[in-house]
């Protein structure tokens, strides 16, 4: 089966770099594997691109990750010239880190079956991919969607209520 | 009907929000969800705080997004892709020649190593001059999983690790001599010529109970290549492919009933808490008490760092000690109801990880070692299993 690869790219790039960037947390980096993963998926040319595009993106992420705990390292970055990054402003930065942050420790309090589940969803996959990619049956997904979306809500509330207290 | 769930009421919602996806196909259940709501004015209460409830876990999740991811040209990508591709594709007749005498060095070896396998049948002639001396053996394991190095050697990944290898064995070699002069050969006892001095892999014993220092500082030259990510996961790839089904099947066998994906599923829980959450530093008491049971450690090493913090739910533990080759061991223990039911010590073992279970307790240990290292360190962890 023929795929037309800049197709996937132009539909699948933007959710894979959302669904790294909530594992490795650095954009850089998740735009690294991103890259590594179409590069891999442009090697083997799967059936299913999509989904071979989010399992090896899901591994090279565990594996970054663990790697990076022993040794902190950079890949080569290919830079796009085409997309010039805006100036952002740093008191608008620093909101953003800090909402991820408060995000980044909601999502740690959810169960890693369920925080799977929530990100693939929010990548862009349907309940069938999401389905195949982690070995649940189609038909628990919405209940664990369902409980993943309201523990993200509670935990981020009373993330916030805790920091509220300490002032 | 009865009410809708709230699982199928996020479906229902989910499906809906992406109907116009061409990715999403007909989905049965939507017909008998809607005409349920036409008539249920409670289940339509709770379809509005489904869609209140994912929007704003959706707003959440996007506040958590980064910006202004660029995206390279796709014709970057394949350029990158293809100059990777391209040296595997290439085969010169000086290639060709290269690997045919790559080939027959491999083979040499290979013949060779057989050889001296089947000679080691004549190894109790000079062990039997020897005390008898305990050994790895006397872990609680059975036989080696597989040997990294010979693994490495065995598929042609590990020139760099072989190398690292061969610096070991000077220091080998000066420890057989000692111990051949200490002893006479029987030979030399029996009034009888000696005979030509054996392979230095014949004369091979332990010169002592190997101790968590002593295999640590001989796998440092190993451990020192092993550092980069690429090694890792070069070693890892080696282990993997050379490592059967049955093989694993065989170690899983021997102490416990986890199925490989079972295995694995424990190995990303460890690898998900330690990425993912946050571990406070903490005393061993602090440490004991979050556990509810004992802190185990290996001894002899100092310890860098104590951290509590949860695997799968369950209160966790993770120990950092530091091994003679300033390599790091890293302990992760939390209690599991269910691990003497598991039948034994071993659960797994695999790439850089080994499980074992301590009296209802899981500890992974996860070091730059080989999986037979691992091993022997799990064995010297204290306090022991009660008996």
């Amino acid at each position: 089966m023929s795929v037309d690869w800049s197709v996937v790219y132009r539909d699948t790039y933007q959710d894979l770099v959302r669904f790294l960037h909530r594992k490795v947390w650095d954009a850089d980096r998740a735009q690294d594997l991103a890259q590594e993963a179409f590069m891999r998926a442009l090697d083997h040319d799967p059936e299913n691109p999509r989904a071979f595009l989010f399992t090896v993106a899901a591994n090279l992420a565990r594996d970054e990750a663990r790697a990076a705990v022993r040794q902190r390292r950079h890949l080569t970055l290919i830079k796009s010239e085409a997309v010039a990054r805006s100036v952002v402003d740093p008191s608008e930065e620093m909101e953003h880190d800090q909402r991820m942050a408060a995000v980044r420790r909601a999502l740690e309090q959810l169960g890693e079956r369920d925080r799977e589940v929530l990100l693939l969803w929010d990548a862009g996959l349907n309940y069938e991919e999401i389905a195949e990619q982690t070995g649940l049956a189609v038909k628990a997904i919405g209940t664990t969607l369902s409980r993943a979306r309201r523990r993200l809500v509670e935990a981020h509330e009373a993330l916030e209520d805790r920091d509220v207290a300490r002032g | 009907m009865s009410h809708v769930d709230e699982g199928r009421l996020h479906e229902y919602v989910d499906r809906l929000e992406r109907q116009a996806d061409a990715r999403i196909g007909g989905w049965a259940d939507g017909e008998e969800i809607e005409a349920h709501l036409a008539e249920c004015a409670e289940c339509r209460e709770r379809l509005e705080q489904v869609r209140t409830l994912k929007e704003q876990a959706a707003a959440l999740l996007s506040a958590a997004a980064p910006v202004d991811v660029a995206m390279p040209q796709f014709a970057e990508i394949q350029a990158r892709a293809r100059t990777r591709q391209a040296p595997r594709r290439v085969f010169t007749v000086s290639r060709i020649a290269a690997l045919s005498w790559a080939a027959t060095v491999v083979l040499a070896v290979g013949v060779g190593w057989l050889a001296r396998g089947s000679l080691s049948f004549q190894r109790p002639q000079v062990e039997d001059l020897h005390p008898v001396i305990p050994s790895v053996a006397e872990a609680p394991t059975d036989a080696p999983l597989v040997d990294a190095g010979t693994a490495e050697a065995a598929s042609g990944h590990g020139t760099e690790t072989d190398a690292a290898f061969s610096e070991t064995e000077p220091r080998r070699g000066a420890e057989e001599a000692t111990a051949q002069e200490a002893v006479p050969p029987v030979a030399a006892r029996e009034g009888r010529e000696p005979a030509a001095a054996p392979p230095a892999e014949l004369q091979r014993t332990e010169p002592q109970v190997p101790t968590a220092a002593n295999i640590a500082e001989r796998e440092q030259p190993r451990a020192a290549k092993a550092e980069t990510p690429e090694g890792i996961r070069a070693r890892q790839a080696v282990i993997g492919a050379v490592v059967t089904a049955d093989e694993r099947r065989d170690v899983l066998g021997r102490g416990g009933v986890l199925t490989d994906s079972a295995a694995n599923e424990m190995t990303h829980q460890v690898d998900d808490a330690l990425l993912t959450k946050s571990w406070q530093a903490a005393t061993a008491s602090d440490a004991e008490q979050h556990l509810g049971g004992p802190l185990r450690t290996v001894e002899g090493l100092p310890i860098e760092s104590i951290r509590l913090g949860d695997v799968g739910g369950q209160p966790a533990v993770t120990v950092v000690q530091i091994l003679p080759g300033r390599e790091q061991l890293e302990i992760v223990q939390w209690p599991l109801p269910d691990a003497d039911r598991l039948g034994g010590q071993w659960l797994m073992a695999q790439a850089a990880d080994v499980a074992v279970t301590r009296d209802g307790f899981i500890l992974v240990l996860r070091a730059p070692l080989s999986v037979d290292s691992l091993r022997v360190l799990a064995a010297r962890v204290s306090p022991p299993a009660s008996p």
